[in-house]
């Protein structure tokens, strides 16, 4: 007995769910195996003390006597529902009545049984009844002699079934003669006209024929497989009538046949015979040319003639007739079949040409080879063109549709879209084709102009694309890291600078929103670098919460502990940042910890904020080595997240690493599904970088797709802001997927640019989609956009340049609030020197992040040619605040 | 059914109902619901019900779980609740305060558990179900709930190691 059996045993015991021998065997066990024993003792004490603290929850232990009563009525109406059980002379009697109707069904089935037998095949009652319907109106001797034929037996029945085939058409002939000379004559017409390129108006009448053209393929299935009996023989007269009555029949039978026999593929008989049956049309036609009465006549009296020949025939010849009969009347029928088919596989066409389906086209060229007759192909392509779909606000067909009418391109083909790939795949006409490759080459031609940095960062034509819209960041690593490379004496990787992280880490004191979520304030004013260029300036301001009054929070510290992080202070940031994490705690939040390397584990879960010294003390244990599988860390932190959710509370999974991770890009999809939907239950992030020489990019995903943000501490000063200055904005949200839309009158700005954000656009229609994953704002924290635009000369008054749009979800409520906001002529400043302070700060800042961004482009200042604009600005107006003077300095030291 | 044989249904197992209802719901009056459904349901079930204890525990445990679920709550038993409403009555001497201290600890500790591994818990140590039952209650097999068990109570250890040893 091995020691994991044992502990299961021992579950299975106190369960008493163990029987005896084994129960002995484990005692015996027990008594041998002291590890056991104590084992079991510990267990022992669990069971007891988790039984008695389970038991100590008190609740009512009874139902309220209204209830009892309640569940009494119900009872009772149950019962008297309910069914009894019958009883065995109520099973008799009903067996009895269950046994009677049988019998009468059987009775009134013989008769039927036996004249079918008579008649050899069973007809179905509607048959039956229209036949008689027919057989009265039409020719009531006929029916006499028939019903007579039917029921005498032998020979003799056969020959007057004949013979009464025989008046019926007689009678057939005499009565209806001029009507169905008409028909025929329109009917022999038809093939004609189809032959020929089809008219629309010919539609309706033709797929009437059609139906036709199936319920005589229908009636052939039973007359030709060689059933040689008198009903048959009775059957085949209503298919003659139908030859000549054929639009009287096409007309009754459409509605219950038409359904089947219109997509119908033609029976294989007549397929086979379909040769045979064009050659007899054609016959037919050539005979028509001659004499047109003549052939009618021809048509007219053939069958009856070749019915007459055998009036007393037996069975055998019984057969050629019948299929000369149909055949007779079937060359008609099946020419015309083959022509509706033609015709139906031209409405194919038509459709396929219609919606572009390549493969029907094809498919359906094989079937035209073999009817001889080639229609027109119509060539469709494939081509696929290469675009920005973000760029051109391209999510849906309709965008497409909408951009390419503006542009005088309807758009005729189907189109697929590959937003992944960036990729529209079209399939059309050449020529269309070549229409739609003239307008994606004037887009790409303008993309392409967008990469072109050698005259200066390019513009975006507003006319091409007049709505920009873009997802809210209010990270700010991007700043503290190139800080940290300048001082170094190091210039940042361009690839590594993102504009609105240097601008949104600089303060602008926007005016707090007293009712609203959020205030916006507008400002526009000449550039200071570059002549001609207007700054549009988007200020966006989060009110402030009120103190943090009983909300109670849950972190769950994911610890980058691989051995990156013993490097230089990486660990003492880390720690630190953690103990002032743990500092913040009140006595309900809850906290866990853990640490990721090669095996992320937990290092304590759930711990109450209260006892901080046992806290500190646990993070001794942390010893950093090896290298940090964080696709498993990661889940393993969401995971503990979602245990220790605070429904009402604030949760938060901090991420403290350097970047130095492995994460292969396998998992990295799979990780991100699950930060999403912890996202969408209520648990955001925060990641805090320290090192500085890691996988930023990846630091900034998590924070992005896990409704947090990313901030980087490069010394304690920065680590205590962080929890000082901007724990409310950086830990308590207020609002969540905050996108912001700016419409741009193409009449009054006919270029712009937006400066940053680059890896926070969305497209047109992303705005007002909810489920579009978009930055958040926290409690007093600000967001600044800026935009450089060419503005018109000479504009009138009060002309609007912009609509700002800013949509998002309070956090609080699940409504998505909308606000617009519009920016005028007249607003724009005269000169850049009234412009407000903070909006000349926000200019600085961003024209030394695009220095950075795009080194020795034209139009760009360089960093001391920023420095000689700040430093007034500074000593005037922001001579307190130290992030304005460190900017400072590091514009002077970048050349 | 008898009249009598449904009074004694009654009898014998609305207290535990309750009690297993009120652990989903936290609720006294949401649980006198639950377990009247459960009754009313069990008098109109018109085929024979092998074992009505069970029965009727799997009944309040499908209503408490679709109630939750209506009400978007997560589906699981929390004991959060009644630390809170613990706290307030009694004034207990010093030892008690300890037991009380300890008694958290599990809680908090069972509370961490997986939600099945929570419900097996529950029904075995505090309702004291045997296997079977708990089986037919929870729709699981016989030996999955064995197996459940075991995790549970492992698990329980260890945390509660890992909370007694600060």
């Amino acid at each position: 007995m091995n020691h994991k059996k044992t502990l299961r045993l021992i579950t299975d015991y106190f369960a008493g769910e163990l029987s005896a021998p084994v129960s002995e065997q484990l005692m015996a066990h027990l008594e041998a195996c002291e590890t056991c024993r104590k084992e079991f003792e510990e267990f022992d004490e669990l069971w007891s003390r988790t039984g008695e603290v389970l038991a100590e929850d008190s609740t009512i232990e009874q139902l309220s006597d209204e209830r009892k009563d309640f569940i009494a009525t119900a009872k009772a109406l149950a019962a008297k529902t309910k069914k009894k059980s019958p009883t065995v002379t109520r099973r008799i009697i009903e067996y009895g009545a269950v046994a009677a109707i049988l019998l009468i069904f059987a009775g009134m089935l013989l008769p039927a049984l036996n004249s079918a037998r008579s008649n050899g095949v069973m007809r179905s009652a509607r048959n039956e009844a229209e036949y008689k319907r027919m057989e009265t109106t039409m020719v009531d001797i006929a029916d006499d002699k028939m019903t007579e034929g039917a029921d005498s037996g032998g020979e003799a029945k056969e020959e007057s079934t004949a013979r009464a085939l025989k008046i019926y058409r007689d009678g057939l002939a005499k009565q209806s003669g001029v009507r169905s000379r008409n028909r025929r004559t329109e009917f022999a017409e038809t093939p004609i006209v189809l032959s020929g390129t089809v008219a629309k108006k010919t539609v309706r009448k033709q797929v009437k024929t059609k139906w036709a053209a199936g319920f005589e393929a229908a009636d052939r299935d039973d007359t030709f497989g060689g059933d040689s009996n008198q009903f048959s023989a009775r059957r085949s007269a209503p298919t003659l009538k139908q030859t000549d009555e054929r639009l009287f029949v096409a007309r009754r039978s459409a509605p219950t046949l038409g359904k089947d026999a219109k997509n119908e593929v033609l029976p294989m008989e007549l397929k086979e015979s379909l040769a045979s049956g064009e050659a007899r049309h054609k016959y037919a036609l050539s005979k028509r040319k001659k004499s047109k009465a003549n052939e009618l006549q021809l048509a007219a009296q053939k069958p009856q003639s070749s019915s007459l020949r055998h009036p007393g025939a037996k069975s055998p010849q019984k057969i050629i007739m019948e299929k000369r009969l149909n055949q007779s009347s079937k060359s008609l029928v099946k020419a015309d079949a083959v022509e509706s088919n033609r015709f139906m596989g031209k409405i194919v066409v038509d459709r396929a040409e219609k919606k572009g389906l390549l493969r029907e086209t094809e498919s359906y060229a094989d079937k035209e080879k073999s009817n001889k007759k080639r229609q027109r192909r119509i060539p469709v392509q494939r081509k696929v063109f290469k675009l920005n779909l973000k760029l051109w606000n391209i999510t849906t067909v309709q965008n497409l549709r909408v951009l390419m009418q503006q542009r005088g391109y309807p758009l005729t083909a189907r189109v697929s879209i590959n937003r992944h790939d960036n990729t529209l795949t079209f399939y059309d006409t050449s020529a269309n084709l070549m229409k739609a490759a003239t307008l994606f080459s004037k887009l790409q031609a303008a993309e392409k102009e967008l990469k072109d940095f050698r005259n200066g960062i390019p513009m975006l034509k507003t006319k091409l694309r007049p709505v920009s819209t873009f997802s809210i960041d209010t990270d700010t690593a991007s700043y503290v890291q190139a800080k940290r490379m300048i001082m170094n004496g190091q210039r940042p990787d361009p690839m590594k600078i993102r504009e609105e992280e240097f601008v949104n880490y600089f303060d602008y004191h926007y005016r707090s929103p007293k009712k609203t979520v959020f205030g916006v304030y507008l400002e526009a004013a000449p550039a200071p670098f570059r002549s001609g260029k207007v700054l549009l300036r988007i200020g966006v301001q989060g009110k402030k919460l009120g103190p943090n009054s009983g909300t109670v929070s849950s972190y769950t510290i994911l610890f980058d502990g691989s051995g990156s992080m013993a490097a230089g202070n990486r660990l003492e940031l880390a720690f630190q940042t953690m103990q002032l994490l743990f500092n913040r705690l009140s006595v309900n939040d809850r906290v866990s910890l853990i640490v990721c390397n090669e095996q992320p584990g937990l290092l304590f879960v759930g711990r109450r904020g209260g006892s901080k010294a046992s806290l500190f003390q646990q993070l001794k244990r942390i010893k950093p080595a090896g290298a940090a599988d964080f696709s498993a860390g990661l889940s393993l932190a969401y995971r503990t997240a979602m245990r220790n959710y605070l429904p009402g509370g604030i949760n938060k999974v901090v991420i403290i690493s350097d970047g130095i991770v492995k994460l292969p890009k396998a998992q990295l999809s799979e990780v991100m599904n699950e930060i999403d939907r912890s996202r969408r239950r209520g648990i955001s992030n925060i990641v805090i970088g320290v090192g500085g020489d890691g996988d930023d990019q990846l630091l900034e995903k998590l924070a992005a797709a896990g409704d947090g943000s990313y901030v980087f501490i490069d010394r304690s000063k920065d680590a205590v802001e962080l929890f000082n200055q901007q724990f409310d904005a950086r830990f308590r949200e207020i609002a969540r997927d905050v996108k912001i839309q700016v419409e741009f009158n193409a009449a009054a700005v006919p270029e712009y640019r937006q400066i940053g954000y680059r890896n926070r656009q969305l497209s047109k229609a992303d705005f007002r989609n909810d489920k579009i994953n978009a930055g958040e704002v926290g409690s007093g924290q600000s967001v600044t956009a800026l935009y450089e635009m060419k503005l018109n000369r000479e504009l009138p008054a009060k002309m609007m340049l912009a609509i700002v749009r800013l949509r998002y979800k309070p956090i609080d409520s699940d409504e998505v609030i909308e606000e617009e906001f519009v920016i005028t002529s007249n607003e724009v400043d005269r000169s850049f020197a009234t412009a407000t302070p903070g909006f000349k700060l926000a200019t600085f800042v961003a024209e030394f992040a695009e220095s950075l961004r795009y080194p020795e482009t034209p139009g760009i200042a360089s960093g001391s040619g920023v420095a000689a604009k700040l430093s007034p600005l500074f000593h005037r107006n922001f001579s307190n605040d130290g992030k304005v003077a460190e900017l400072l300095m590091l514009t002077r030291k970048v050349k | 059914m008898p009249q009598e044989a449904v009074e004694t249904i009654i009898h014998d197992n609305e207290a535990a109902l309750l009690r297993y209802a009120w652990r989903y719901l936290h609720d006294d009056a949401s649980a006198q619901d639950a377990v009247q459904v459960a009754f009313i349901k069990y008098v109109h079930h018109d085929k024979v019900i092998f074992n009505p204890r069970a029965w009727l525990f799997r009944a309040v445990r499908n209503y408490c779980l679709n109630l939750l679920k209506q009400q978007q709550r997560r589906p699981e038993i929390s004991l959060e609740h009644t630390a809170e409403q613990s706290k307030g009555h009694s004034d207990a001497p010093d030892t008690e305060l300890i037991n009380r201290e300890d008694g958290q600890i599990i809680r908090r500790c069972i509370d961490n558990l997986k939600p099945k591994h929570k419900e097996v818990v529950v029904l075995k140590l505090e309702h004291g179900r045997s296997y079977r039952e708990i089986a037919m209650i929870m729709q699981a097999t016989v030996s999955n709930v064995g197996f459940m068990l075991h995790e549970a109570m492992k698990q329980l250890r260890s945390d509660l190691a890992e909370e007694l040893v600060r």
